[in-house]
């Protein structure tokens, strides 16, 4: 359970404010309006969770302040103890509704929001209603959650949605008593083909085609865009918000900059602001020499009495344009800061599924999970690295897994990654890891696998058999070509990439379906005495091995070479044995004797009980990413990239949809 | 005086704080207040500090915090 503030010593919110300041410098808010919003801050409860909502050109415009608590955190405990001490508004109806159970699959974030120009009056306050998994209206938790959040604002009506969001999922919906009857309806996962049906259906008086067509600009680069709407008496008025949201920070994220430069161009946004945001997002420890610490932080760290070190992380949570009935656009940054303590581990909300699936079920359940974790924008997104997330490369792999299953829904989704990286197809008929990278040989061969499990085939198709000839040497595949320009977004030209720029085998094993028999010859010569071959860019050799055996297999005069890649699955001790390993121990086992296919039998069954309630697996895969001069890649720093487990997961599937192994079961 | 006794004497103040020595200011100034407000509450508890000797103190308390803690884990 992550602890927060009051665990320990009360941490008051104005603490966020008196670090928020010094990074917000693009934004002339004077004295008198800071003033304000710390005396605000002060009367709260002591969870230092503030957000300012800033006007995007409109410097001059003052801030709107914002409280948000986690529940799953002890933030309820806190919340809960200052309001039963007789503090803050909706008081009873807020303990009652801290006291229900919470969901463990939604973020349970409440909000509250005070208006700059109504800081004394009741905030607007947002709870949390669907899951994302069972969205809808005759979803029971939303009828509950409804019902508590007229509770909490003492209304004693129901509320009334239109009809149209009958079977969307609503992330939060708040209630805005500074502005009347308003309910504010923060919609989830509507994909850009989706916007203008949704729009006629709620009879939206706006214009749904200019409305159209910034969701669609907008989607394409984030990571997530909610919709927010404004309902009165049960119907929409011409308010329409796109809350534009990405995972990462600015600093290992280019996208950031795509967004504030789709916002410069429509004058939404000044230069200097959007130099400023990019650059907020930072975390802050109280010894850092450009720090003022918060002297009320100050006392609360001491009076600890022990030896924990707070920090603070200052966040750009998200951008919000807004377009009204009559077609103007604003738009509005909302900047957070975060107190913690270092003791903060927090669970996963998925945890290891208590109910053990069969091999079936683990299949179906993380088809759904991968199917859930599609960006609207039909990309799948993971890895942390320099040159931001990837997409094209990640979504390739998932697909690739997706398309193996034979179910309908899965192949679908497959399908439209395929039309999604047709549209990226870069001028040299090649993918590259994302769009702000070079077209490399893995990552377009991730998609010819792809086309290959969907039948594609056409100029597409020829171009990237192309591209990838172009990479091959008699040592292998290389990753970039030696005239590939090693330049990524808008960091400075690489120099020296003999390291990326070489023949790799992990990218060769990956390549085997489509090279010639005299490659294959090559190939083989290179696996270790071991029975494995190496890899540049993964820590441990099984992804590679079993793409090499798996090719090598379909080729009696390679027999002896797979008998000794099963050879080396039997003995492979890893440093730490992890579900992306094994993922790939279980392919090269099925290769083997009878012996062997037990043995992946028993791997598959400690798969099986790692596969976390939604689905999932653990993020471990075991990439790397070595200096670009790195011959070898043995300098890499050891840091996990993956984030999201999408793409352990989508190797896990793999393994357990080998037609092998499922024959395996049935005898 | 000067700004190492001070920094002694931020140091001396921060640590009375830690073990209980010093009542929590808590109790007198709220939960919400500036590094002013602080600074007069040490003083007036015998403390003579200033803004920026309480800062640096500070500091380098959490700095040395986090390399006894770096310490342990090698």
């Amino acid at each position: 359970m992550m602890k927060t503030s009051h665990a320990h010593a009360p941490v008051s919110p104005t603490g966020c404010l008196e670090l928020l300041w010094p990074a917000l410098k693009a934004f002339k808010v004077t004295p008198e309006a800071r003033q304000c919003i710390y005396r605000k801050a002060a009367t709260l409860a002591p969870i230092p969770r503030l957000a300012l909502e800033l006007r995007l050109n409109e410097s001059s415009s003052p801030p709107d302040l914002h409280q948000m608590a986690l529940l799953q955190s002890l933030d309820a405990d806190v919340l809960r103890r200052w309001l039963t001490d007789g503090n803050g508004v909706y008081s009873n109806g807020l303990v009652r509704f801290l006291n229900e159970p919470m969901q463990q699959d939604i973020p349970e974030h409440i909000y509250f929001e005070w208006d700059h120009s109504h800081l004394q009056s009741l905030p607007a306050i947002f709870l949390p209603i669907d899951s994302p998994s069972t969205p809808g209206d005759r979803s029971a938790q939303r009828i509950n959650r409804l019902a508590m959040l007229m509770e909490i604002a003492g209304i004693d009506e129901a509320v009334t949605l239109p009809s149209c969001f009958q079977n969307v999922s609503i992330s939060h919906i708040g209630l805005m008593p500074s502005r009347g009857d308003l309910l504010r309806v923060n919609i989830r996962g509507v994909r850009p083909e989706e916007l203008a049906l949704l729009l006629r259906n709620a009879e939206w008086p706006g214009d749904i085609t200019a409305a159209c067509f910034l969701f669609g600009e907008l989607v394409e680069t984030a990571d997530k865009v909610t919709l927010a709407f404004n309902v009165v008496e049960g119907a929409l008025t011409g308010y329409l918000g796109f809350e534009v949201l990405l995972q990462q920070p600015s600093a290992t994220e280019p996208r950031w900059q795509s967004v504030f430069d789709t916002l410069q161009r429509r004058s939404l946004c000044t230069k200097a602001e959007a130099a400023c945001l990019l650059k907020v997002t930072r975390t802050l420890f109280p010894y850092h020499r450009d720090v003022a610490w918060p002297a009320s932080w100050m006392v609360a760290t001491e009076l600890q009495g022990g030896h924990e070190v707070p920090s603070t992380s200052l966040a750009l949570s998200h951008i919000k344009v807004s377009l009204t009935e009559a077609g103007k656009l604003t738009a509005k940054a909302y900047v957070s800061a975060q107190h913690e303590w270092d003791d903060k581990d927090s669970p996963s909300s998925a945890q290891p599924d208590r109910h053990h699936r069969n091999t079936e079920e683990a299949t179906d359940a993380a088809i759904r999970y991968l199917l859930q974790q599609r960006q609207q924008n039909d990309w799948w997104r993971d890895f942390t690295t320099a040159l931001g997330p990837s997409d094209e490369w990640v979504s390739a792999f998932v697909a690739c897994s997706l398309a193996a299953s034979g179910q309908q829904k899965a192949i679908a989704a497959a399908n439209e990654a395929l039309v999604k990286l047709l549209s990226r197809q870069h001028a040299d008929g090649g993918w590259g890891y994302n769009a702000f990278t070079a077209s490399d040989a893995d990552s377009t061969i991730w998609v010819l696998r792809l086309m290959s499990a969907l039948r594609f085939t056409g100029d597409a198709h020829d171009r990237a058999r192309n591209f990838l000839q172009q990479h091959v040497t008699k040592q292998g595949v290389r990753t970039y070509g030696k005239q590939t320009p090693m330049h990524f977004g808008s960091q400075p030209p690489l120099i020296h990439a003999d390291g990326w720029q070489s023949e790799h085998d992990c990218v060769t094993a990956n390549a085997l379906p489509f090279l010639d028999a005299s490659a294959l010859q090559n190939f083989v010569s290179r696996q270790q005495e071991d029975g494995s071959w190496t890899p540049y860019w993964w820590w441990t050799p099984a992804l590679t091995t079993a793409l090499a055996a798996e090719t090598l297999a379909a080729d009696a005069r390679y027999t002896e070479s797979v008998r000794h890649a099963v050879q080396w699955a039997h003995t492979y001790q890893p440093p730490s044995p992890t579900c992306f390993v094994e993922a790939f121990r279980v392919r090269i086992l099925l290769l083997g004797d009878q012996a062997s296919r037990v043995e992946a039998k028993t791997v598959v069954e400690s798969l099986l009980s790692a596969q976390r309630s939604d689905g999932s697996w653990p993020a471990d895969s075991d990439m790397r990413f070595p200096h670009a001069h790195e011959i070898h890649g043995h300098a890499a720093a050891n840091v996990p990239m993956e984030r999201f487990g999408v793409f352990t997961t989508a190797a896990v599937l793999m393994a357990l949809l080998q037609p092998t192994l499922r024959q395996e079961e049935q005898t | 005086m000067s700004f190492v006794q001070q920094l002694q004497q931020a140091c001396g103040f921060l640590d009375a704080l830690s073990t209980g020595v010093e009542a929590s200011p808590f109790e007198e100034l709220g939960t919400s207040f500036d590094e002013a407000a602080l600074v007069d509450y040490a003083v007036s508890h015998g403390y003579q500090i200033d803004a920026a000797s309480l800062r640096e103190a500070f500091r380098l308390r959490m700095a040395a915090r986090v390399a006894v803690q770096n310490n342990l884990k090698h």
